[in-house]
């Protein structure tokens, strides 16, 4: 059997037009024309599913596109799960946060060290008598 | 135990019967130059608890005015080209001028798969056979569709077949039809101990204009039917129970039903021949 595609039901409309206007009688003429309502109602059936796919395919495409970027955000916070150690306090940071603490962290310890060397020289000073 | 049946309607015209028992009928309606139609049925019922209808058309038209149809194959061979399987097929029907024809129906030239429109009109199709075929095959290399504008089936003509399915009439309005012969015998009892003793079932069923009137309810109509029976193998003995001259007025519907008496599937050929004249 023939596919009822849009292009089928076209030429079966066409060929209701031709045999209502053969027609040789009033009855059989209304016999046509209610052969020809039937595949307009046909065709309008048909546009209303292709309307329906092409609903679908859009959705298909919007659902994918939305697949995608949460792939995307996925595969970033996947980033942000790993933990990287700091080698100065030895403490675990997100790879994100990291790079801002491991530069805390170094000025800290610089600021550590001289704090330390300050004292030491502080220290010894103290402990010098006093040139008088 | 599926049904099987094949079923062949001819129709003749006056010229062409044989004079035999057309001499016994009254001159007034040998004057009408009445025409034969014969259904030939080799077949064997589904079950044998009930009825049920000889290989019926698909749908019919029925229509008070006649209309052009459309017909083609499964199969692009079914083709009128030479080198096509069936090319033309006749179809048994009602003319625009309520008589009983047959009509030539050819398939499209090169695709049989192309829908024909016919420029034949139609008030009803009963029954189609193919007329000629190609050098590609004898019988349908696909199923040969005679169907209304609007794609219902009316009958087919199945792949490797050349009668299609319909063994059911209608006579043409301002026509009689006179049942005029009618035979029934068993072709070969079935297997088993009683085989020679069971028999068939044939129920013509006639149905009145008004009985067929759509939205009457089943329970208002007078569906009569006429039974014939055939039991015994090989045997003819069943050919006298036909009510020979029954006539049935224009617009009546006649149906053949079969069913098997004991056990289904029991063969039997079947032979009827409907005078149908205008009144």
């Amino acid at each position: 059997m023939v596919k009822q595609t849009q292009e089928y039901i076209n030429l079966k409309i066409k060929n209701c037009e031709e045999l209502i206007r053969s027609a040789t009688s009033k009855p059989q003429r209304e016999i046509y024309e209610a052969y020809k309502e039937y595949w307009e109602k046909e065709k309008g059936i048909i546009e209303q599913k292709k309307e329906k796919l092409d609903m679908i395919k859009q959705t298909k495409v919007i659902v994918n596109n939305v697949k995608e970027e949460l792939e995307v955000e996925l595969e970033e916070s996947a980033v942000d799960t790993s933990k990287t150690r700091c080698p100065i306090c030895l403490e675990e940071f997100s790879n994100q946060g990291f790079p801002k603490h491991y530069e805390a962290c170094k000025r800290r310890d610089e600021l550590e060290k001289e704090l330390e060397t300050a004292k030491a020289e502080l220290e010894a000073e103290s402990t010098e008598k006093p040139n008088i | 135990m599926a049904e099987a049946a094949t079923i062949r309607m001819r129709l003749q015209e006056f010229k062409d019967i044989g004079a035999g028992f057309l001499l016994a009928l009254p001159l007034t309606i040998r004057a009408m130059q009445p025409q034969l139609l014969r259904i030939h049925i080799v077949g064997t019922p589904a079950d044998a608890a009930g009825f049920s209808e000889i290989k019926p058309c698909t749908a019919y038209l029925d229509l008070a005015t006649a209309v052009a149809i459309e017909h083609l194959s499964s199969d692009a061979l079914d083709k009128s080209g030479a080198a096509g399987a069936v090319q033309s097929f006749y179809t048994i029907g009602i003319d625009e001028l309520d008589e009983l024809v047959t009509r030539l129906e050819t398939q499209h030239v090169t695709d049989g798969t192309t829908v024909v429109t016919t420029t034949n009109l139609y008030k009803d199709v009963f029954h189609a056979y193919a007329a000629a075929h190609g050098t590609q095959d004898m019988d349908a290399e696909g199923t040969i569709t005679i169907r209304k504008i609007d794609d219902t089936a009316l009958t087919t003509i199945p792949i490797t077949k050349n009668e299609s399915l319909g063994s059911a009439f209608k006579v043409p309005d301002n026509h009689v039809a006179m049942l005029a012969f009618g035979l029934l015998r068993r072709l070969a009892p079935a297997a088993g101990v009683y085989a020679a003793d069971e028999g068939v079932r044939i129920r013509i069923i006639y149905i009145d204009p008004i009985d067929g009137e759509s939205g009457m309810a089943a329970a208002d109509r007078c569906n009569n039917w006429i039974d014939v029976e055939s039991v015994g193998g090989y045997t003819t003995q069943a050919a006298g129970q036909f009510p020979i001259g029954q006539c049935f007025e224009s617009g009546t519907w006649i149906h053949l039903q079969h069913s098997s008496k004991v056990d289904a599937g029991e063969l039997y050929d079947l032979l009827l021949e409907f005078l149908i004249w205008k009144k």
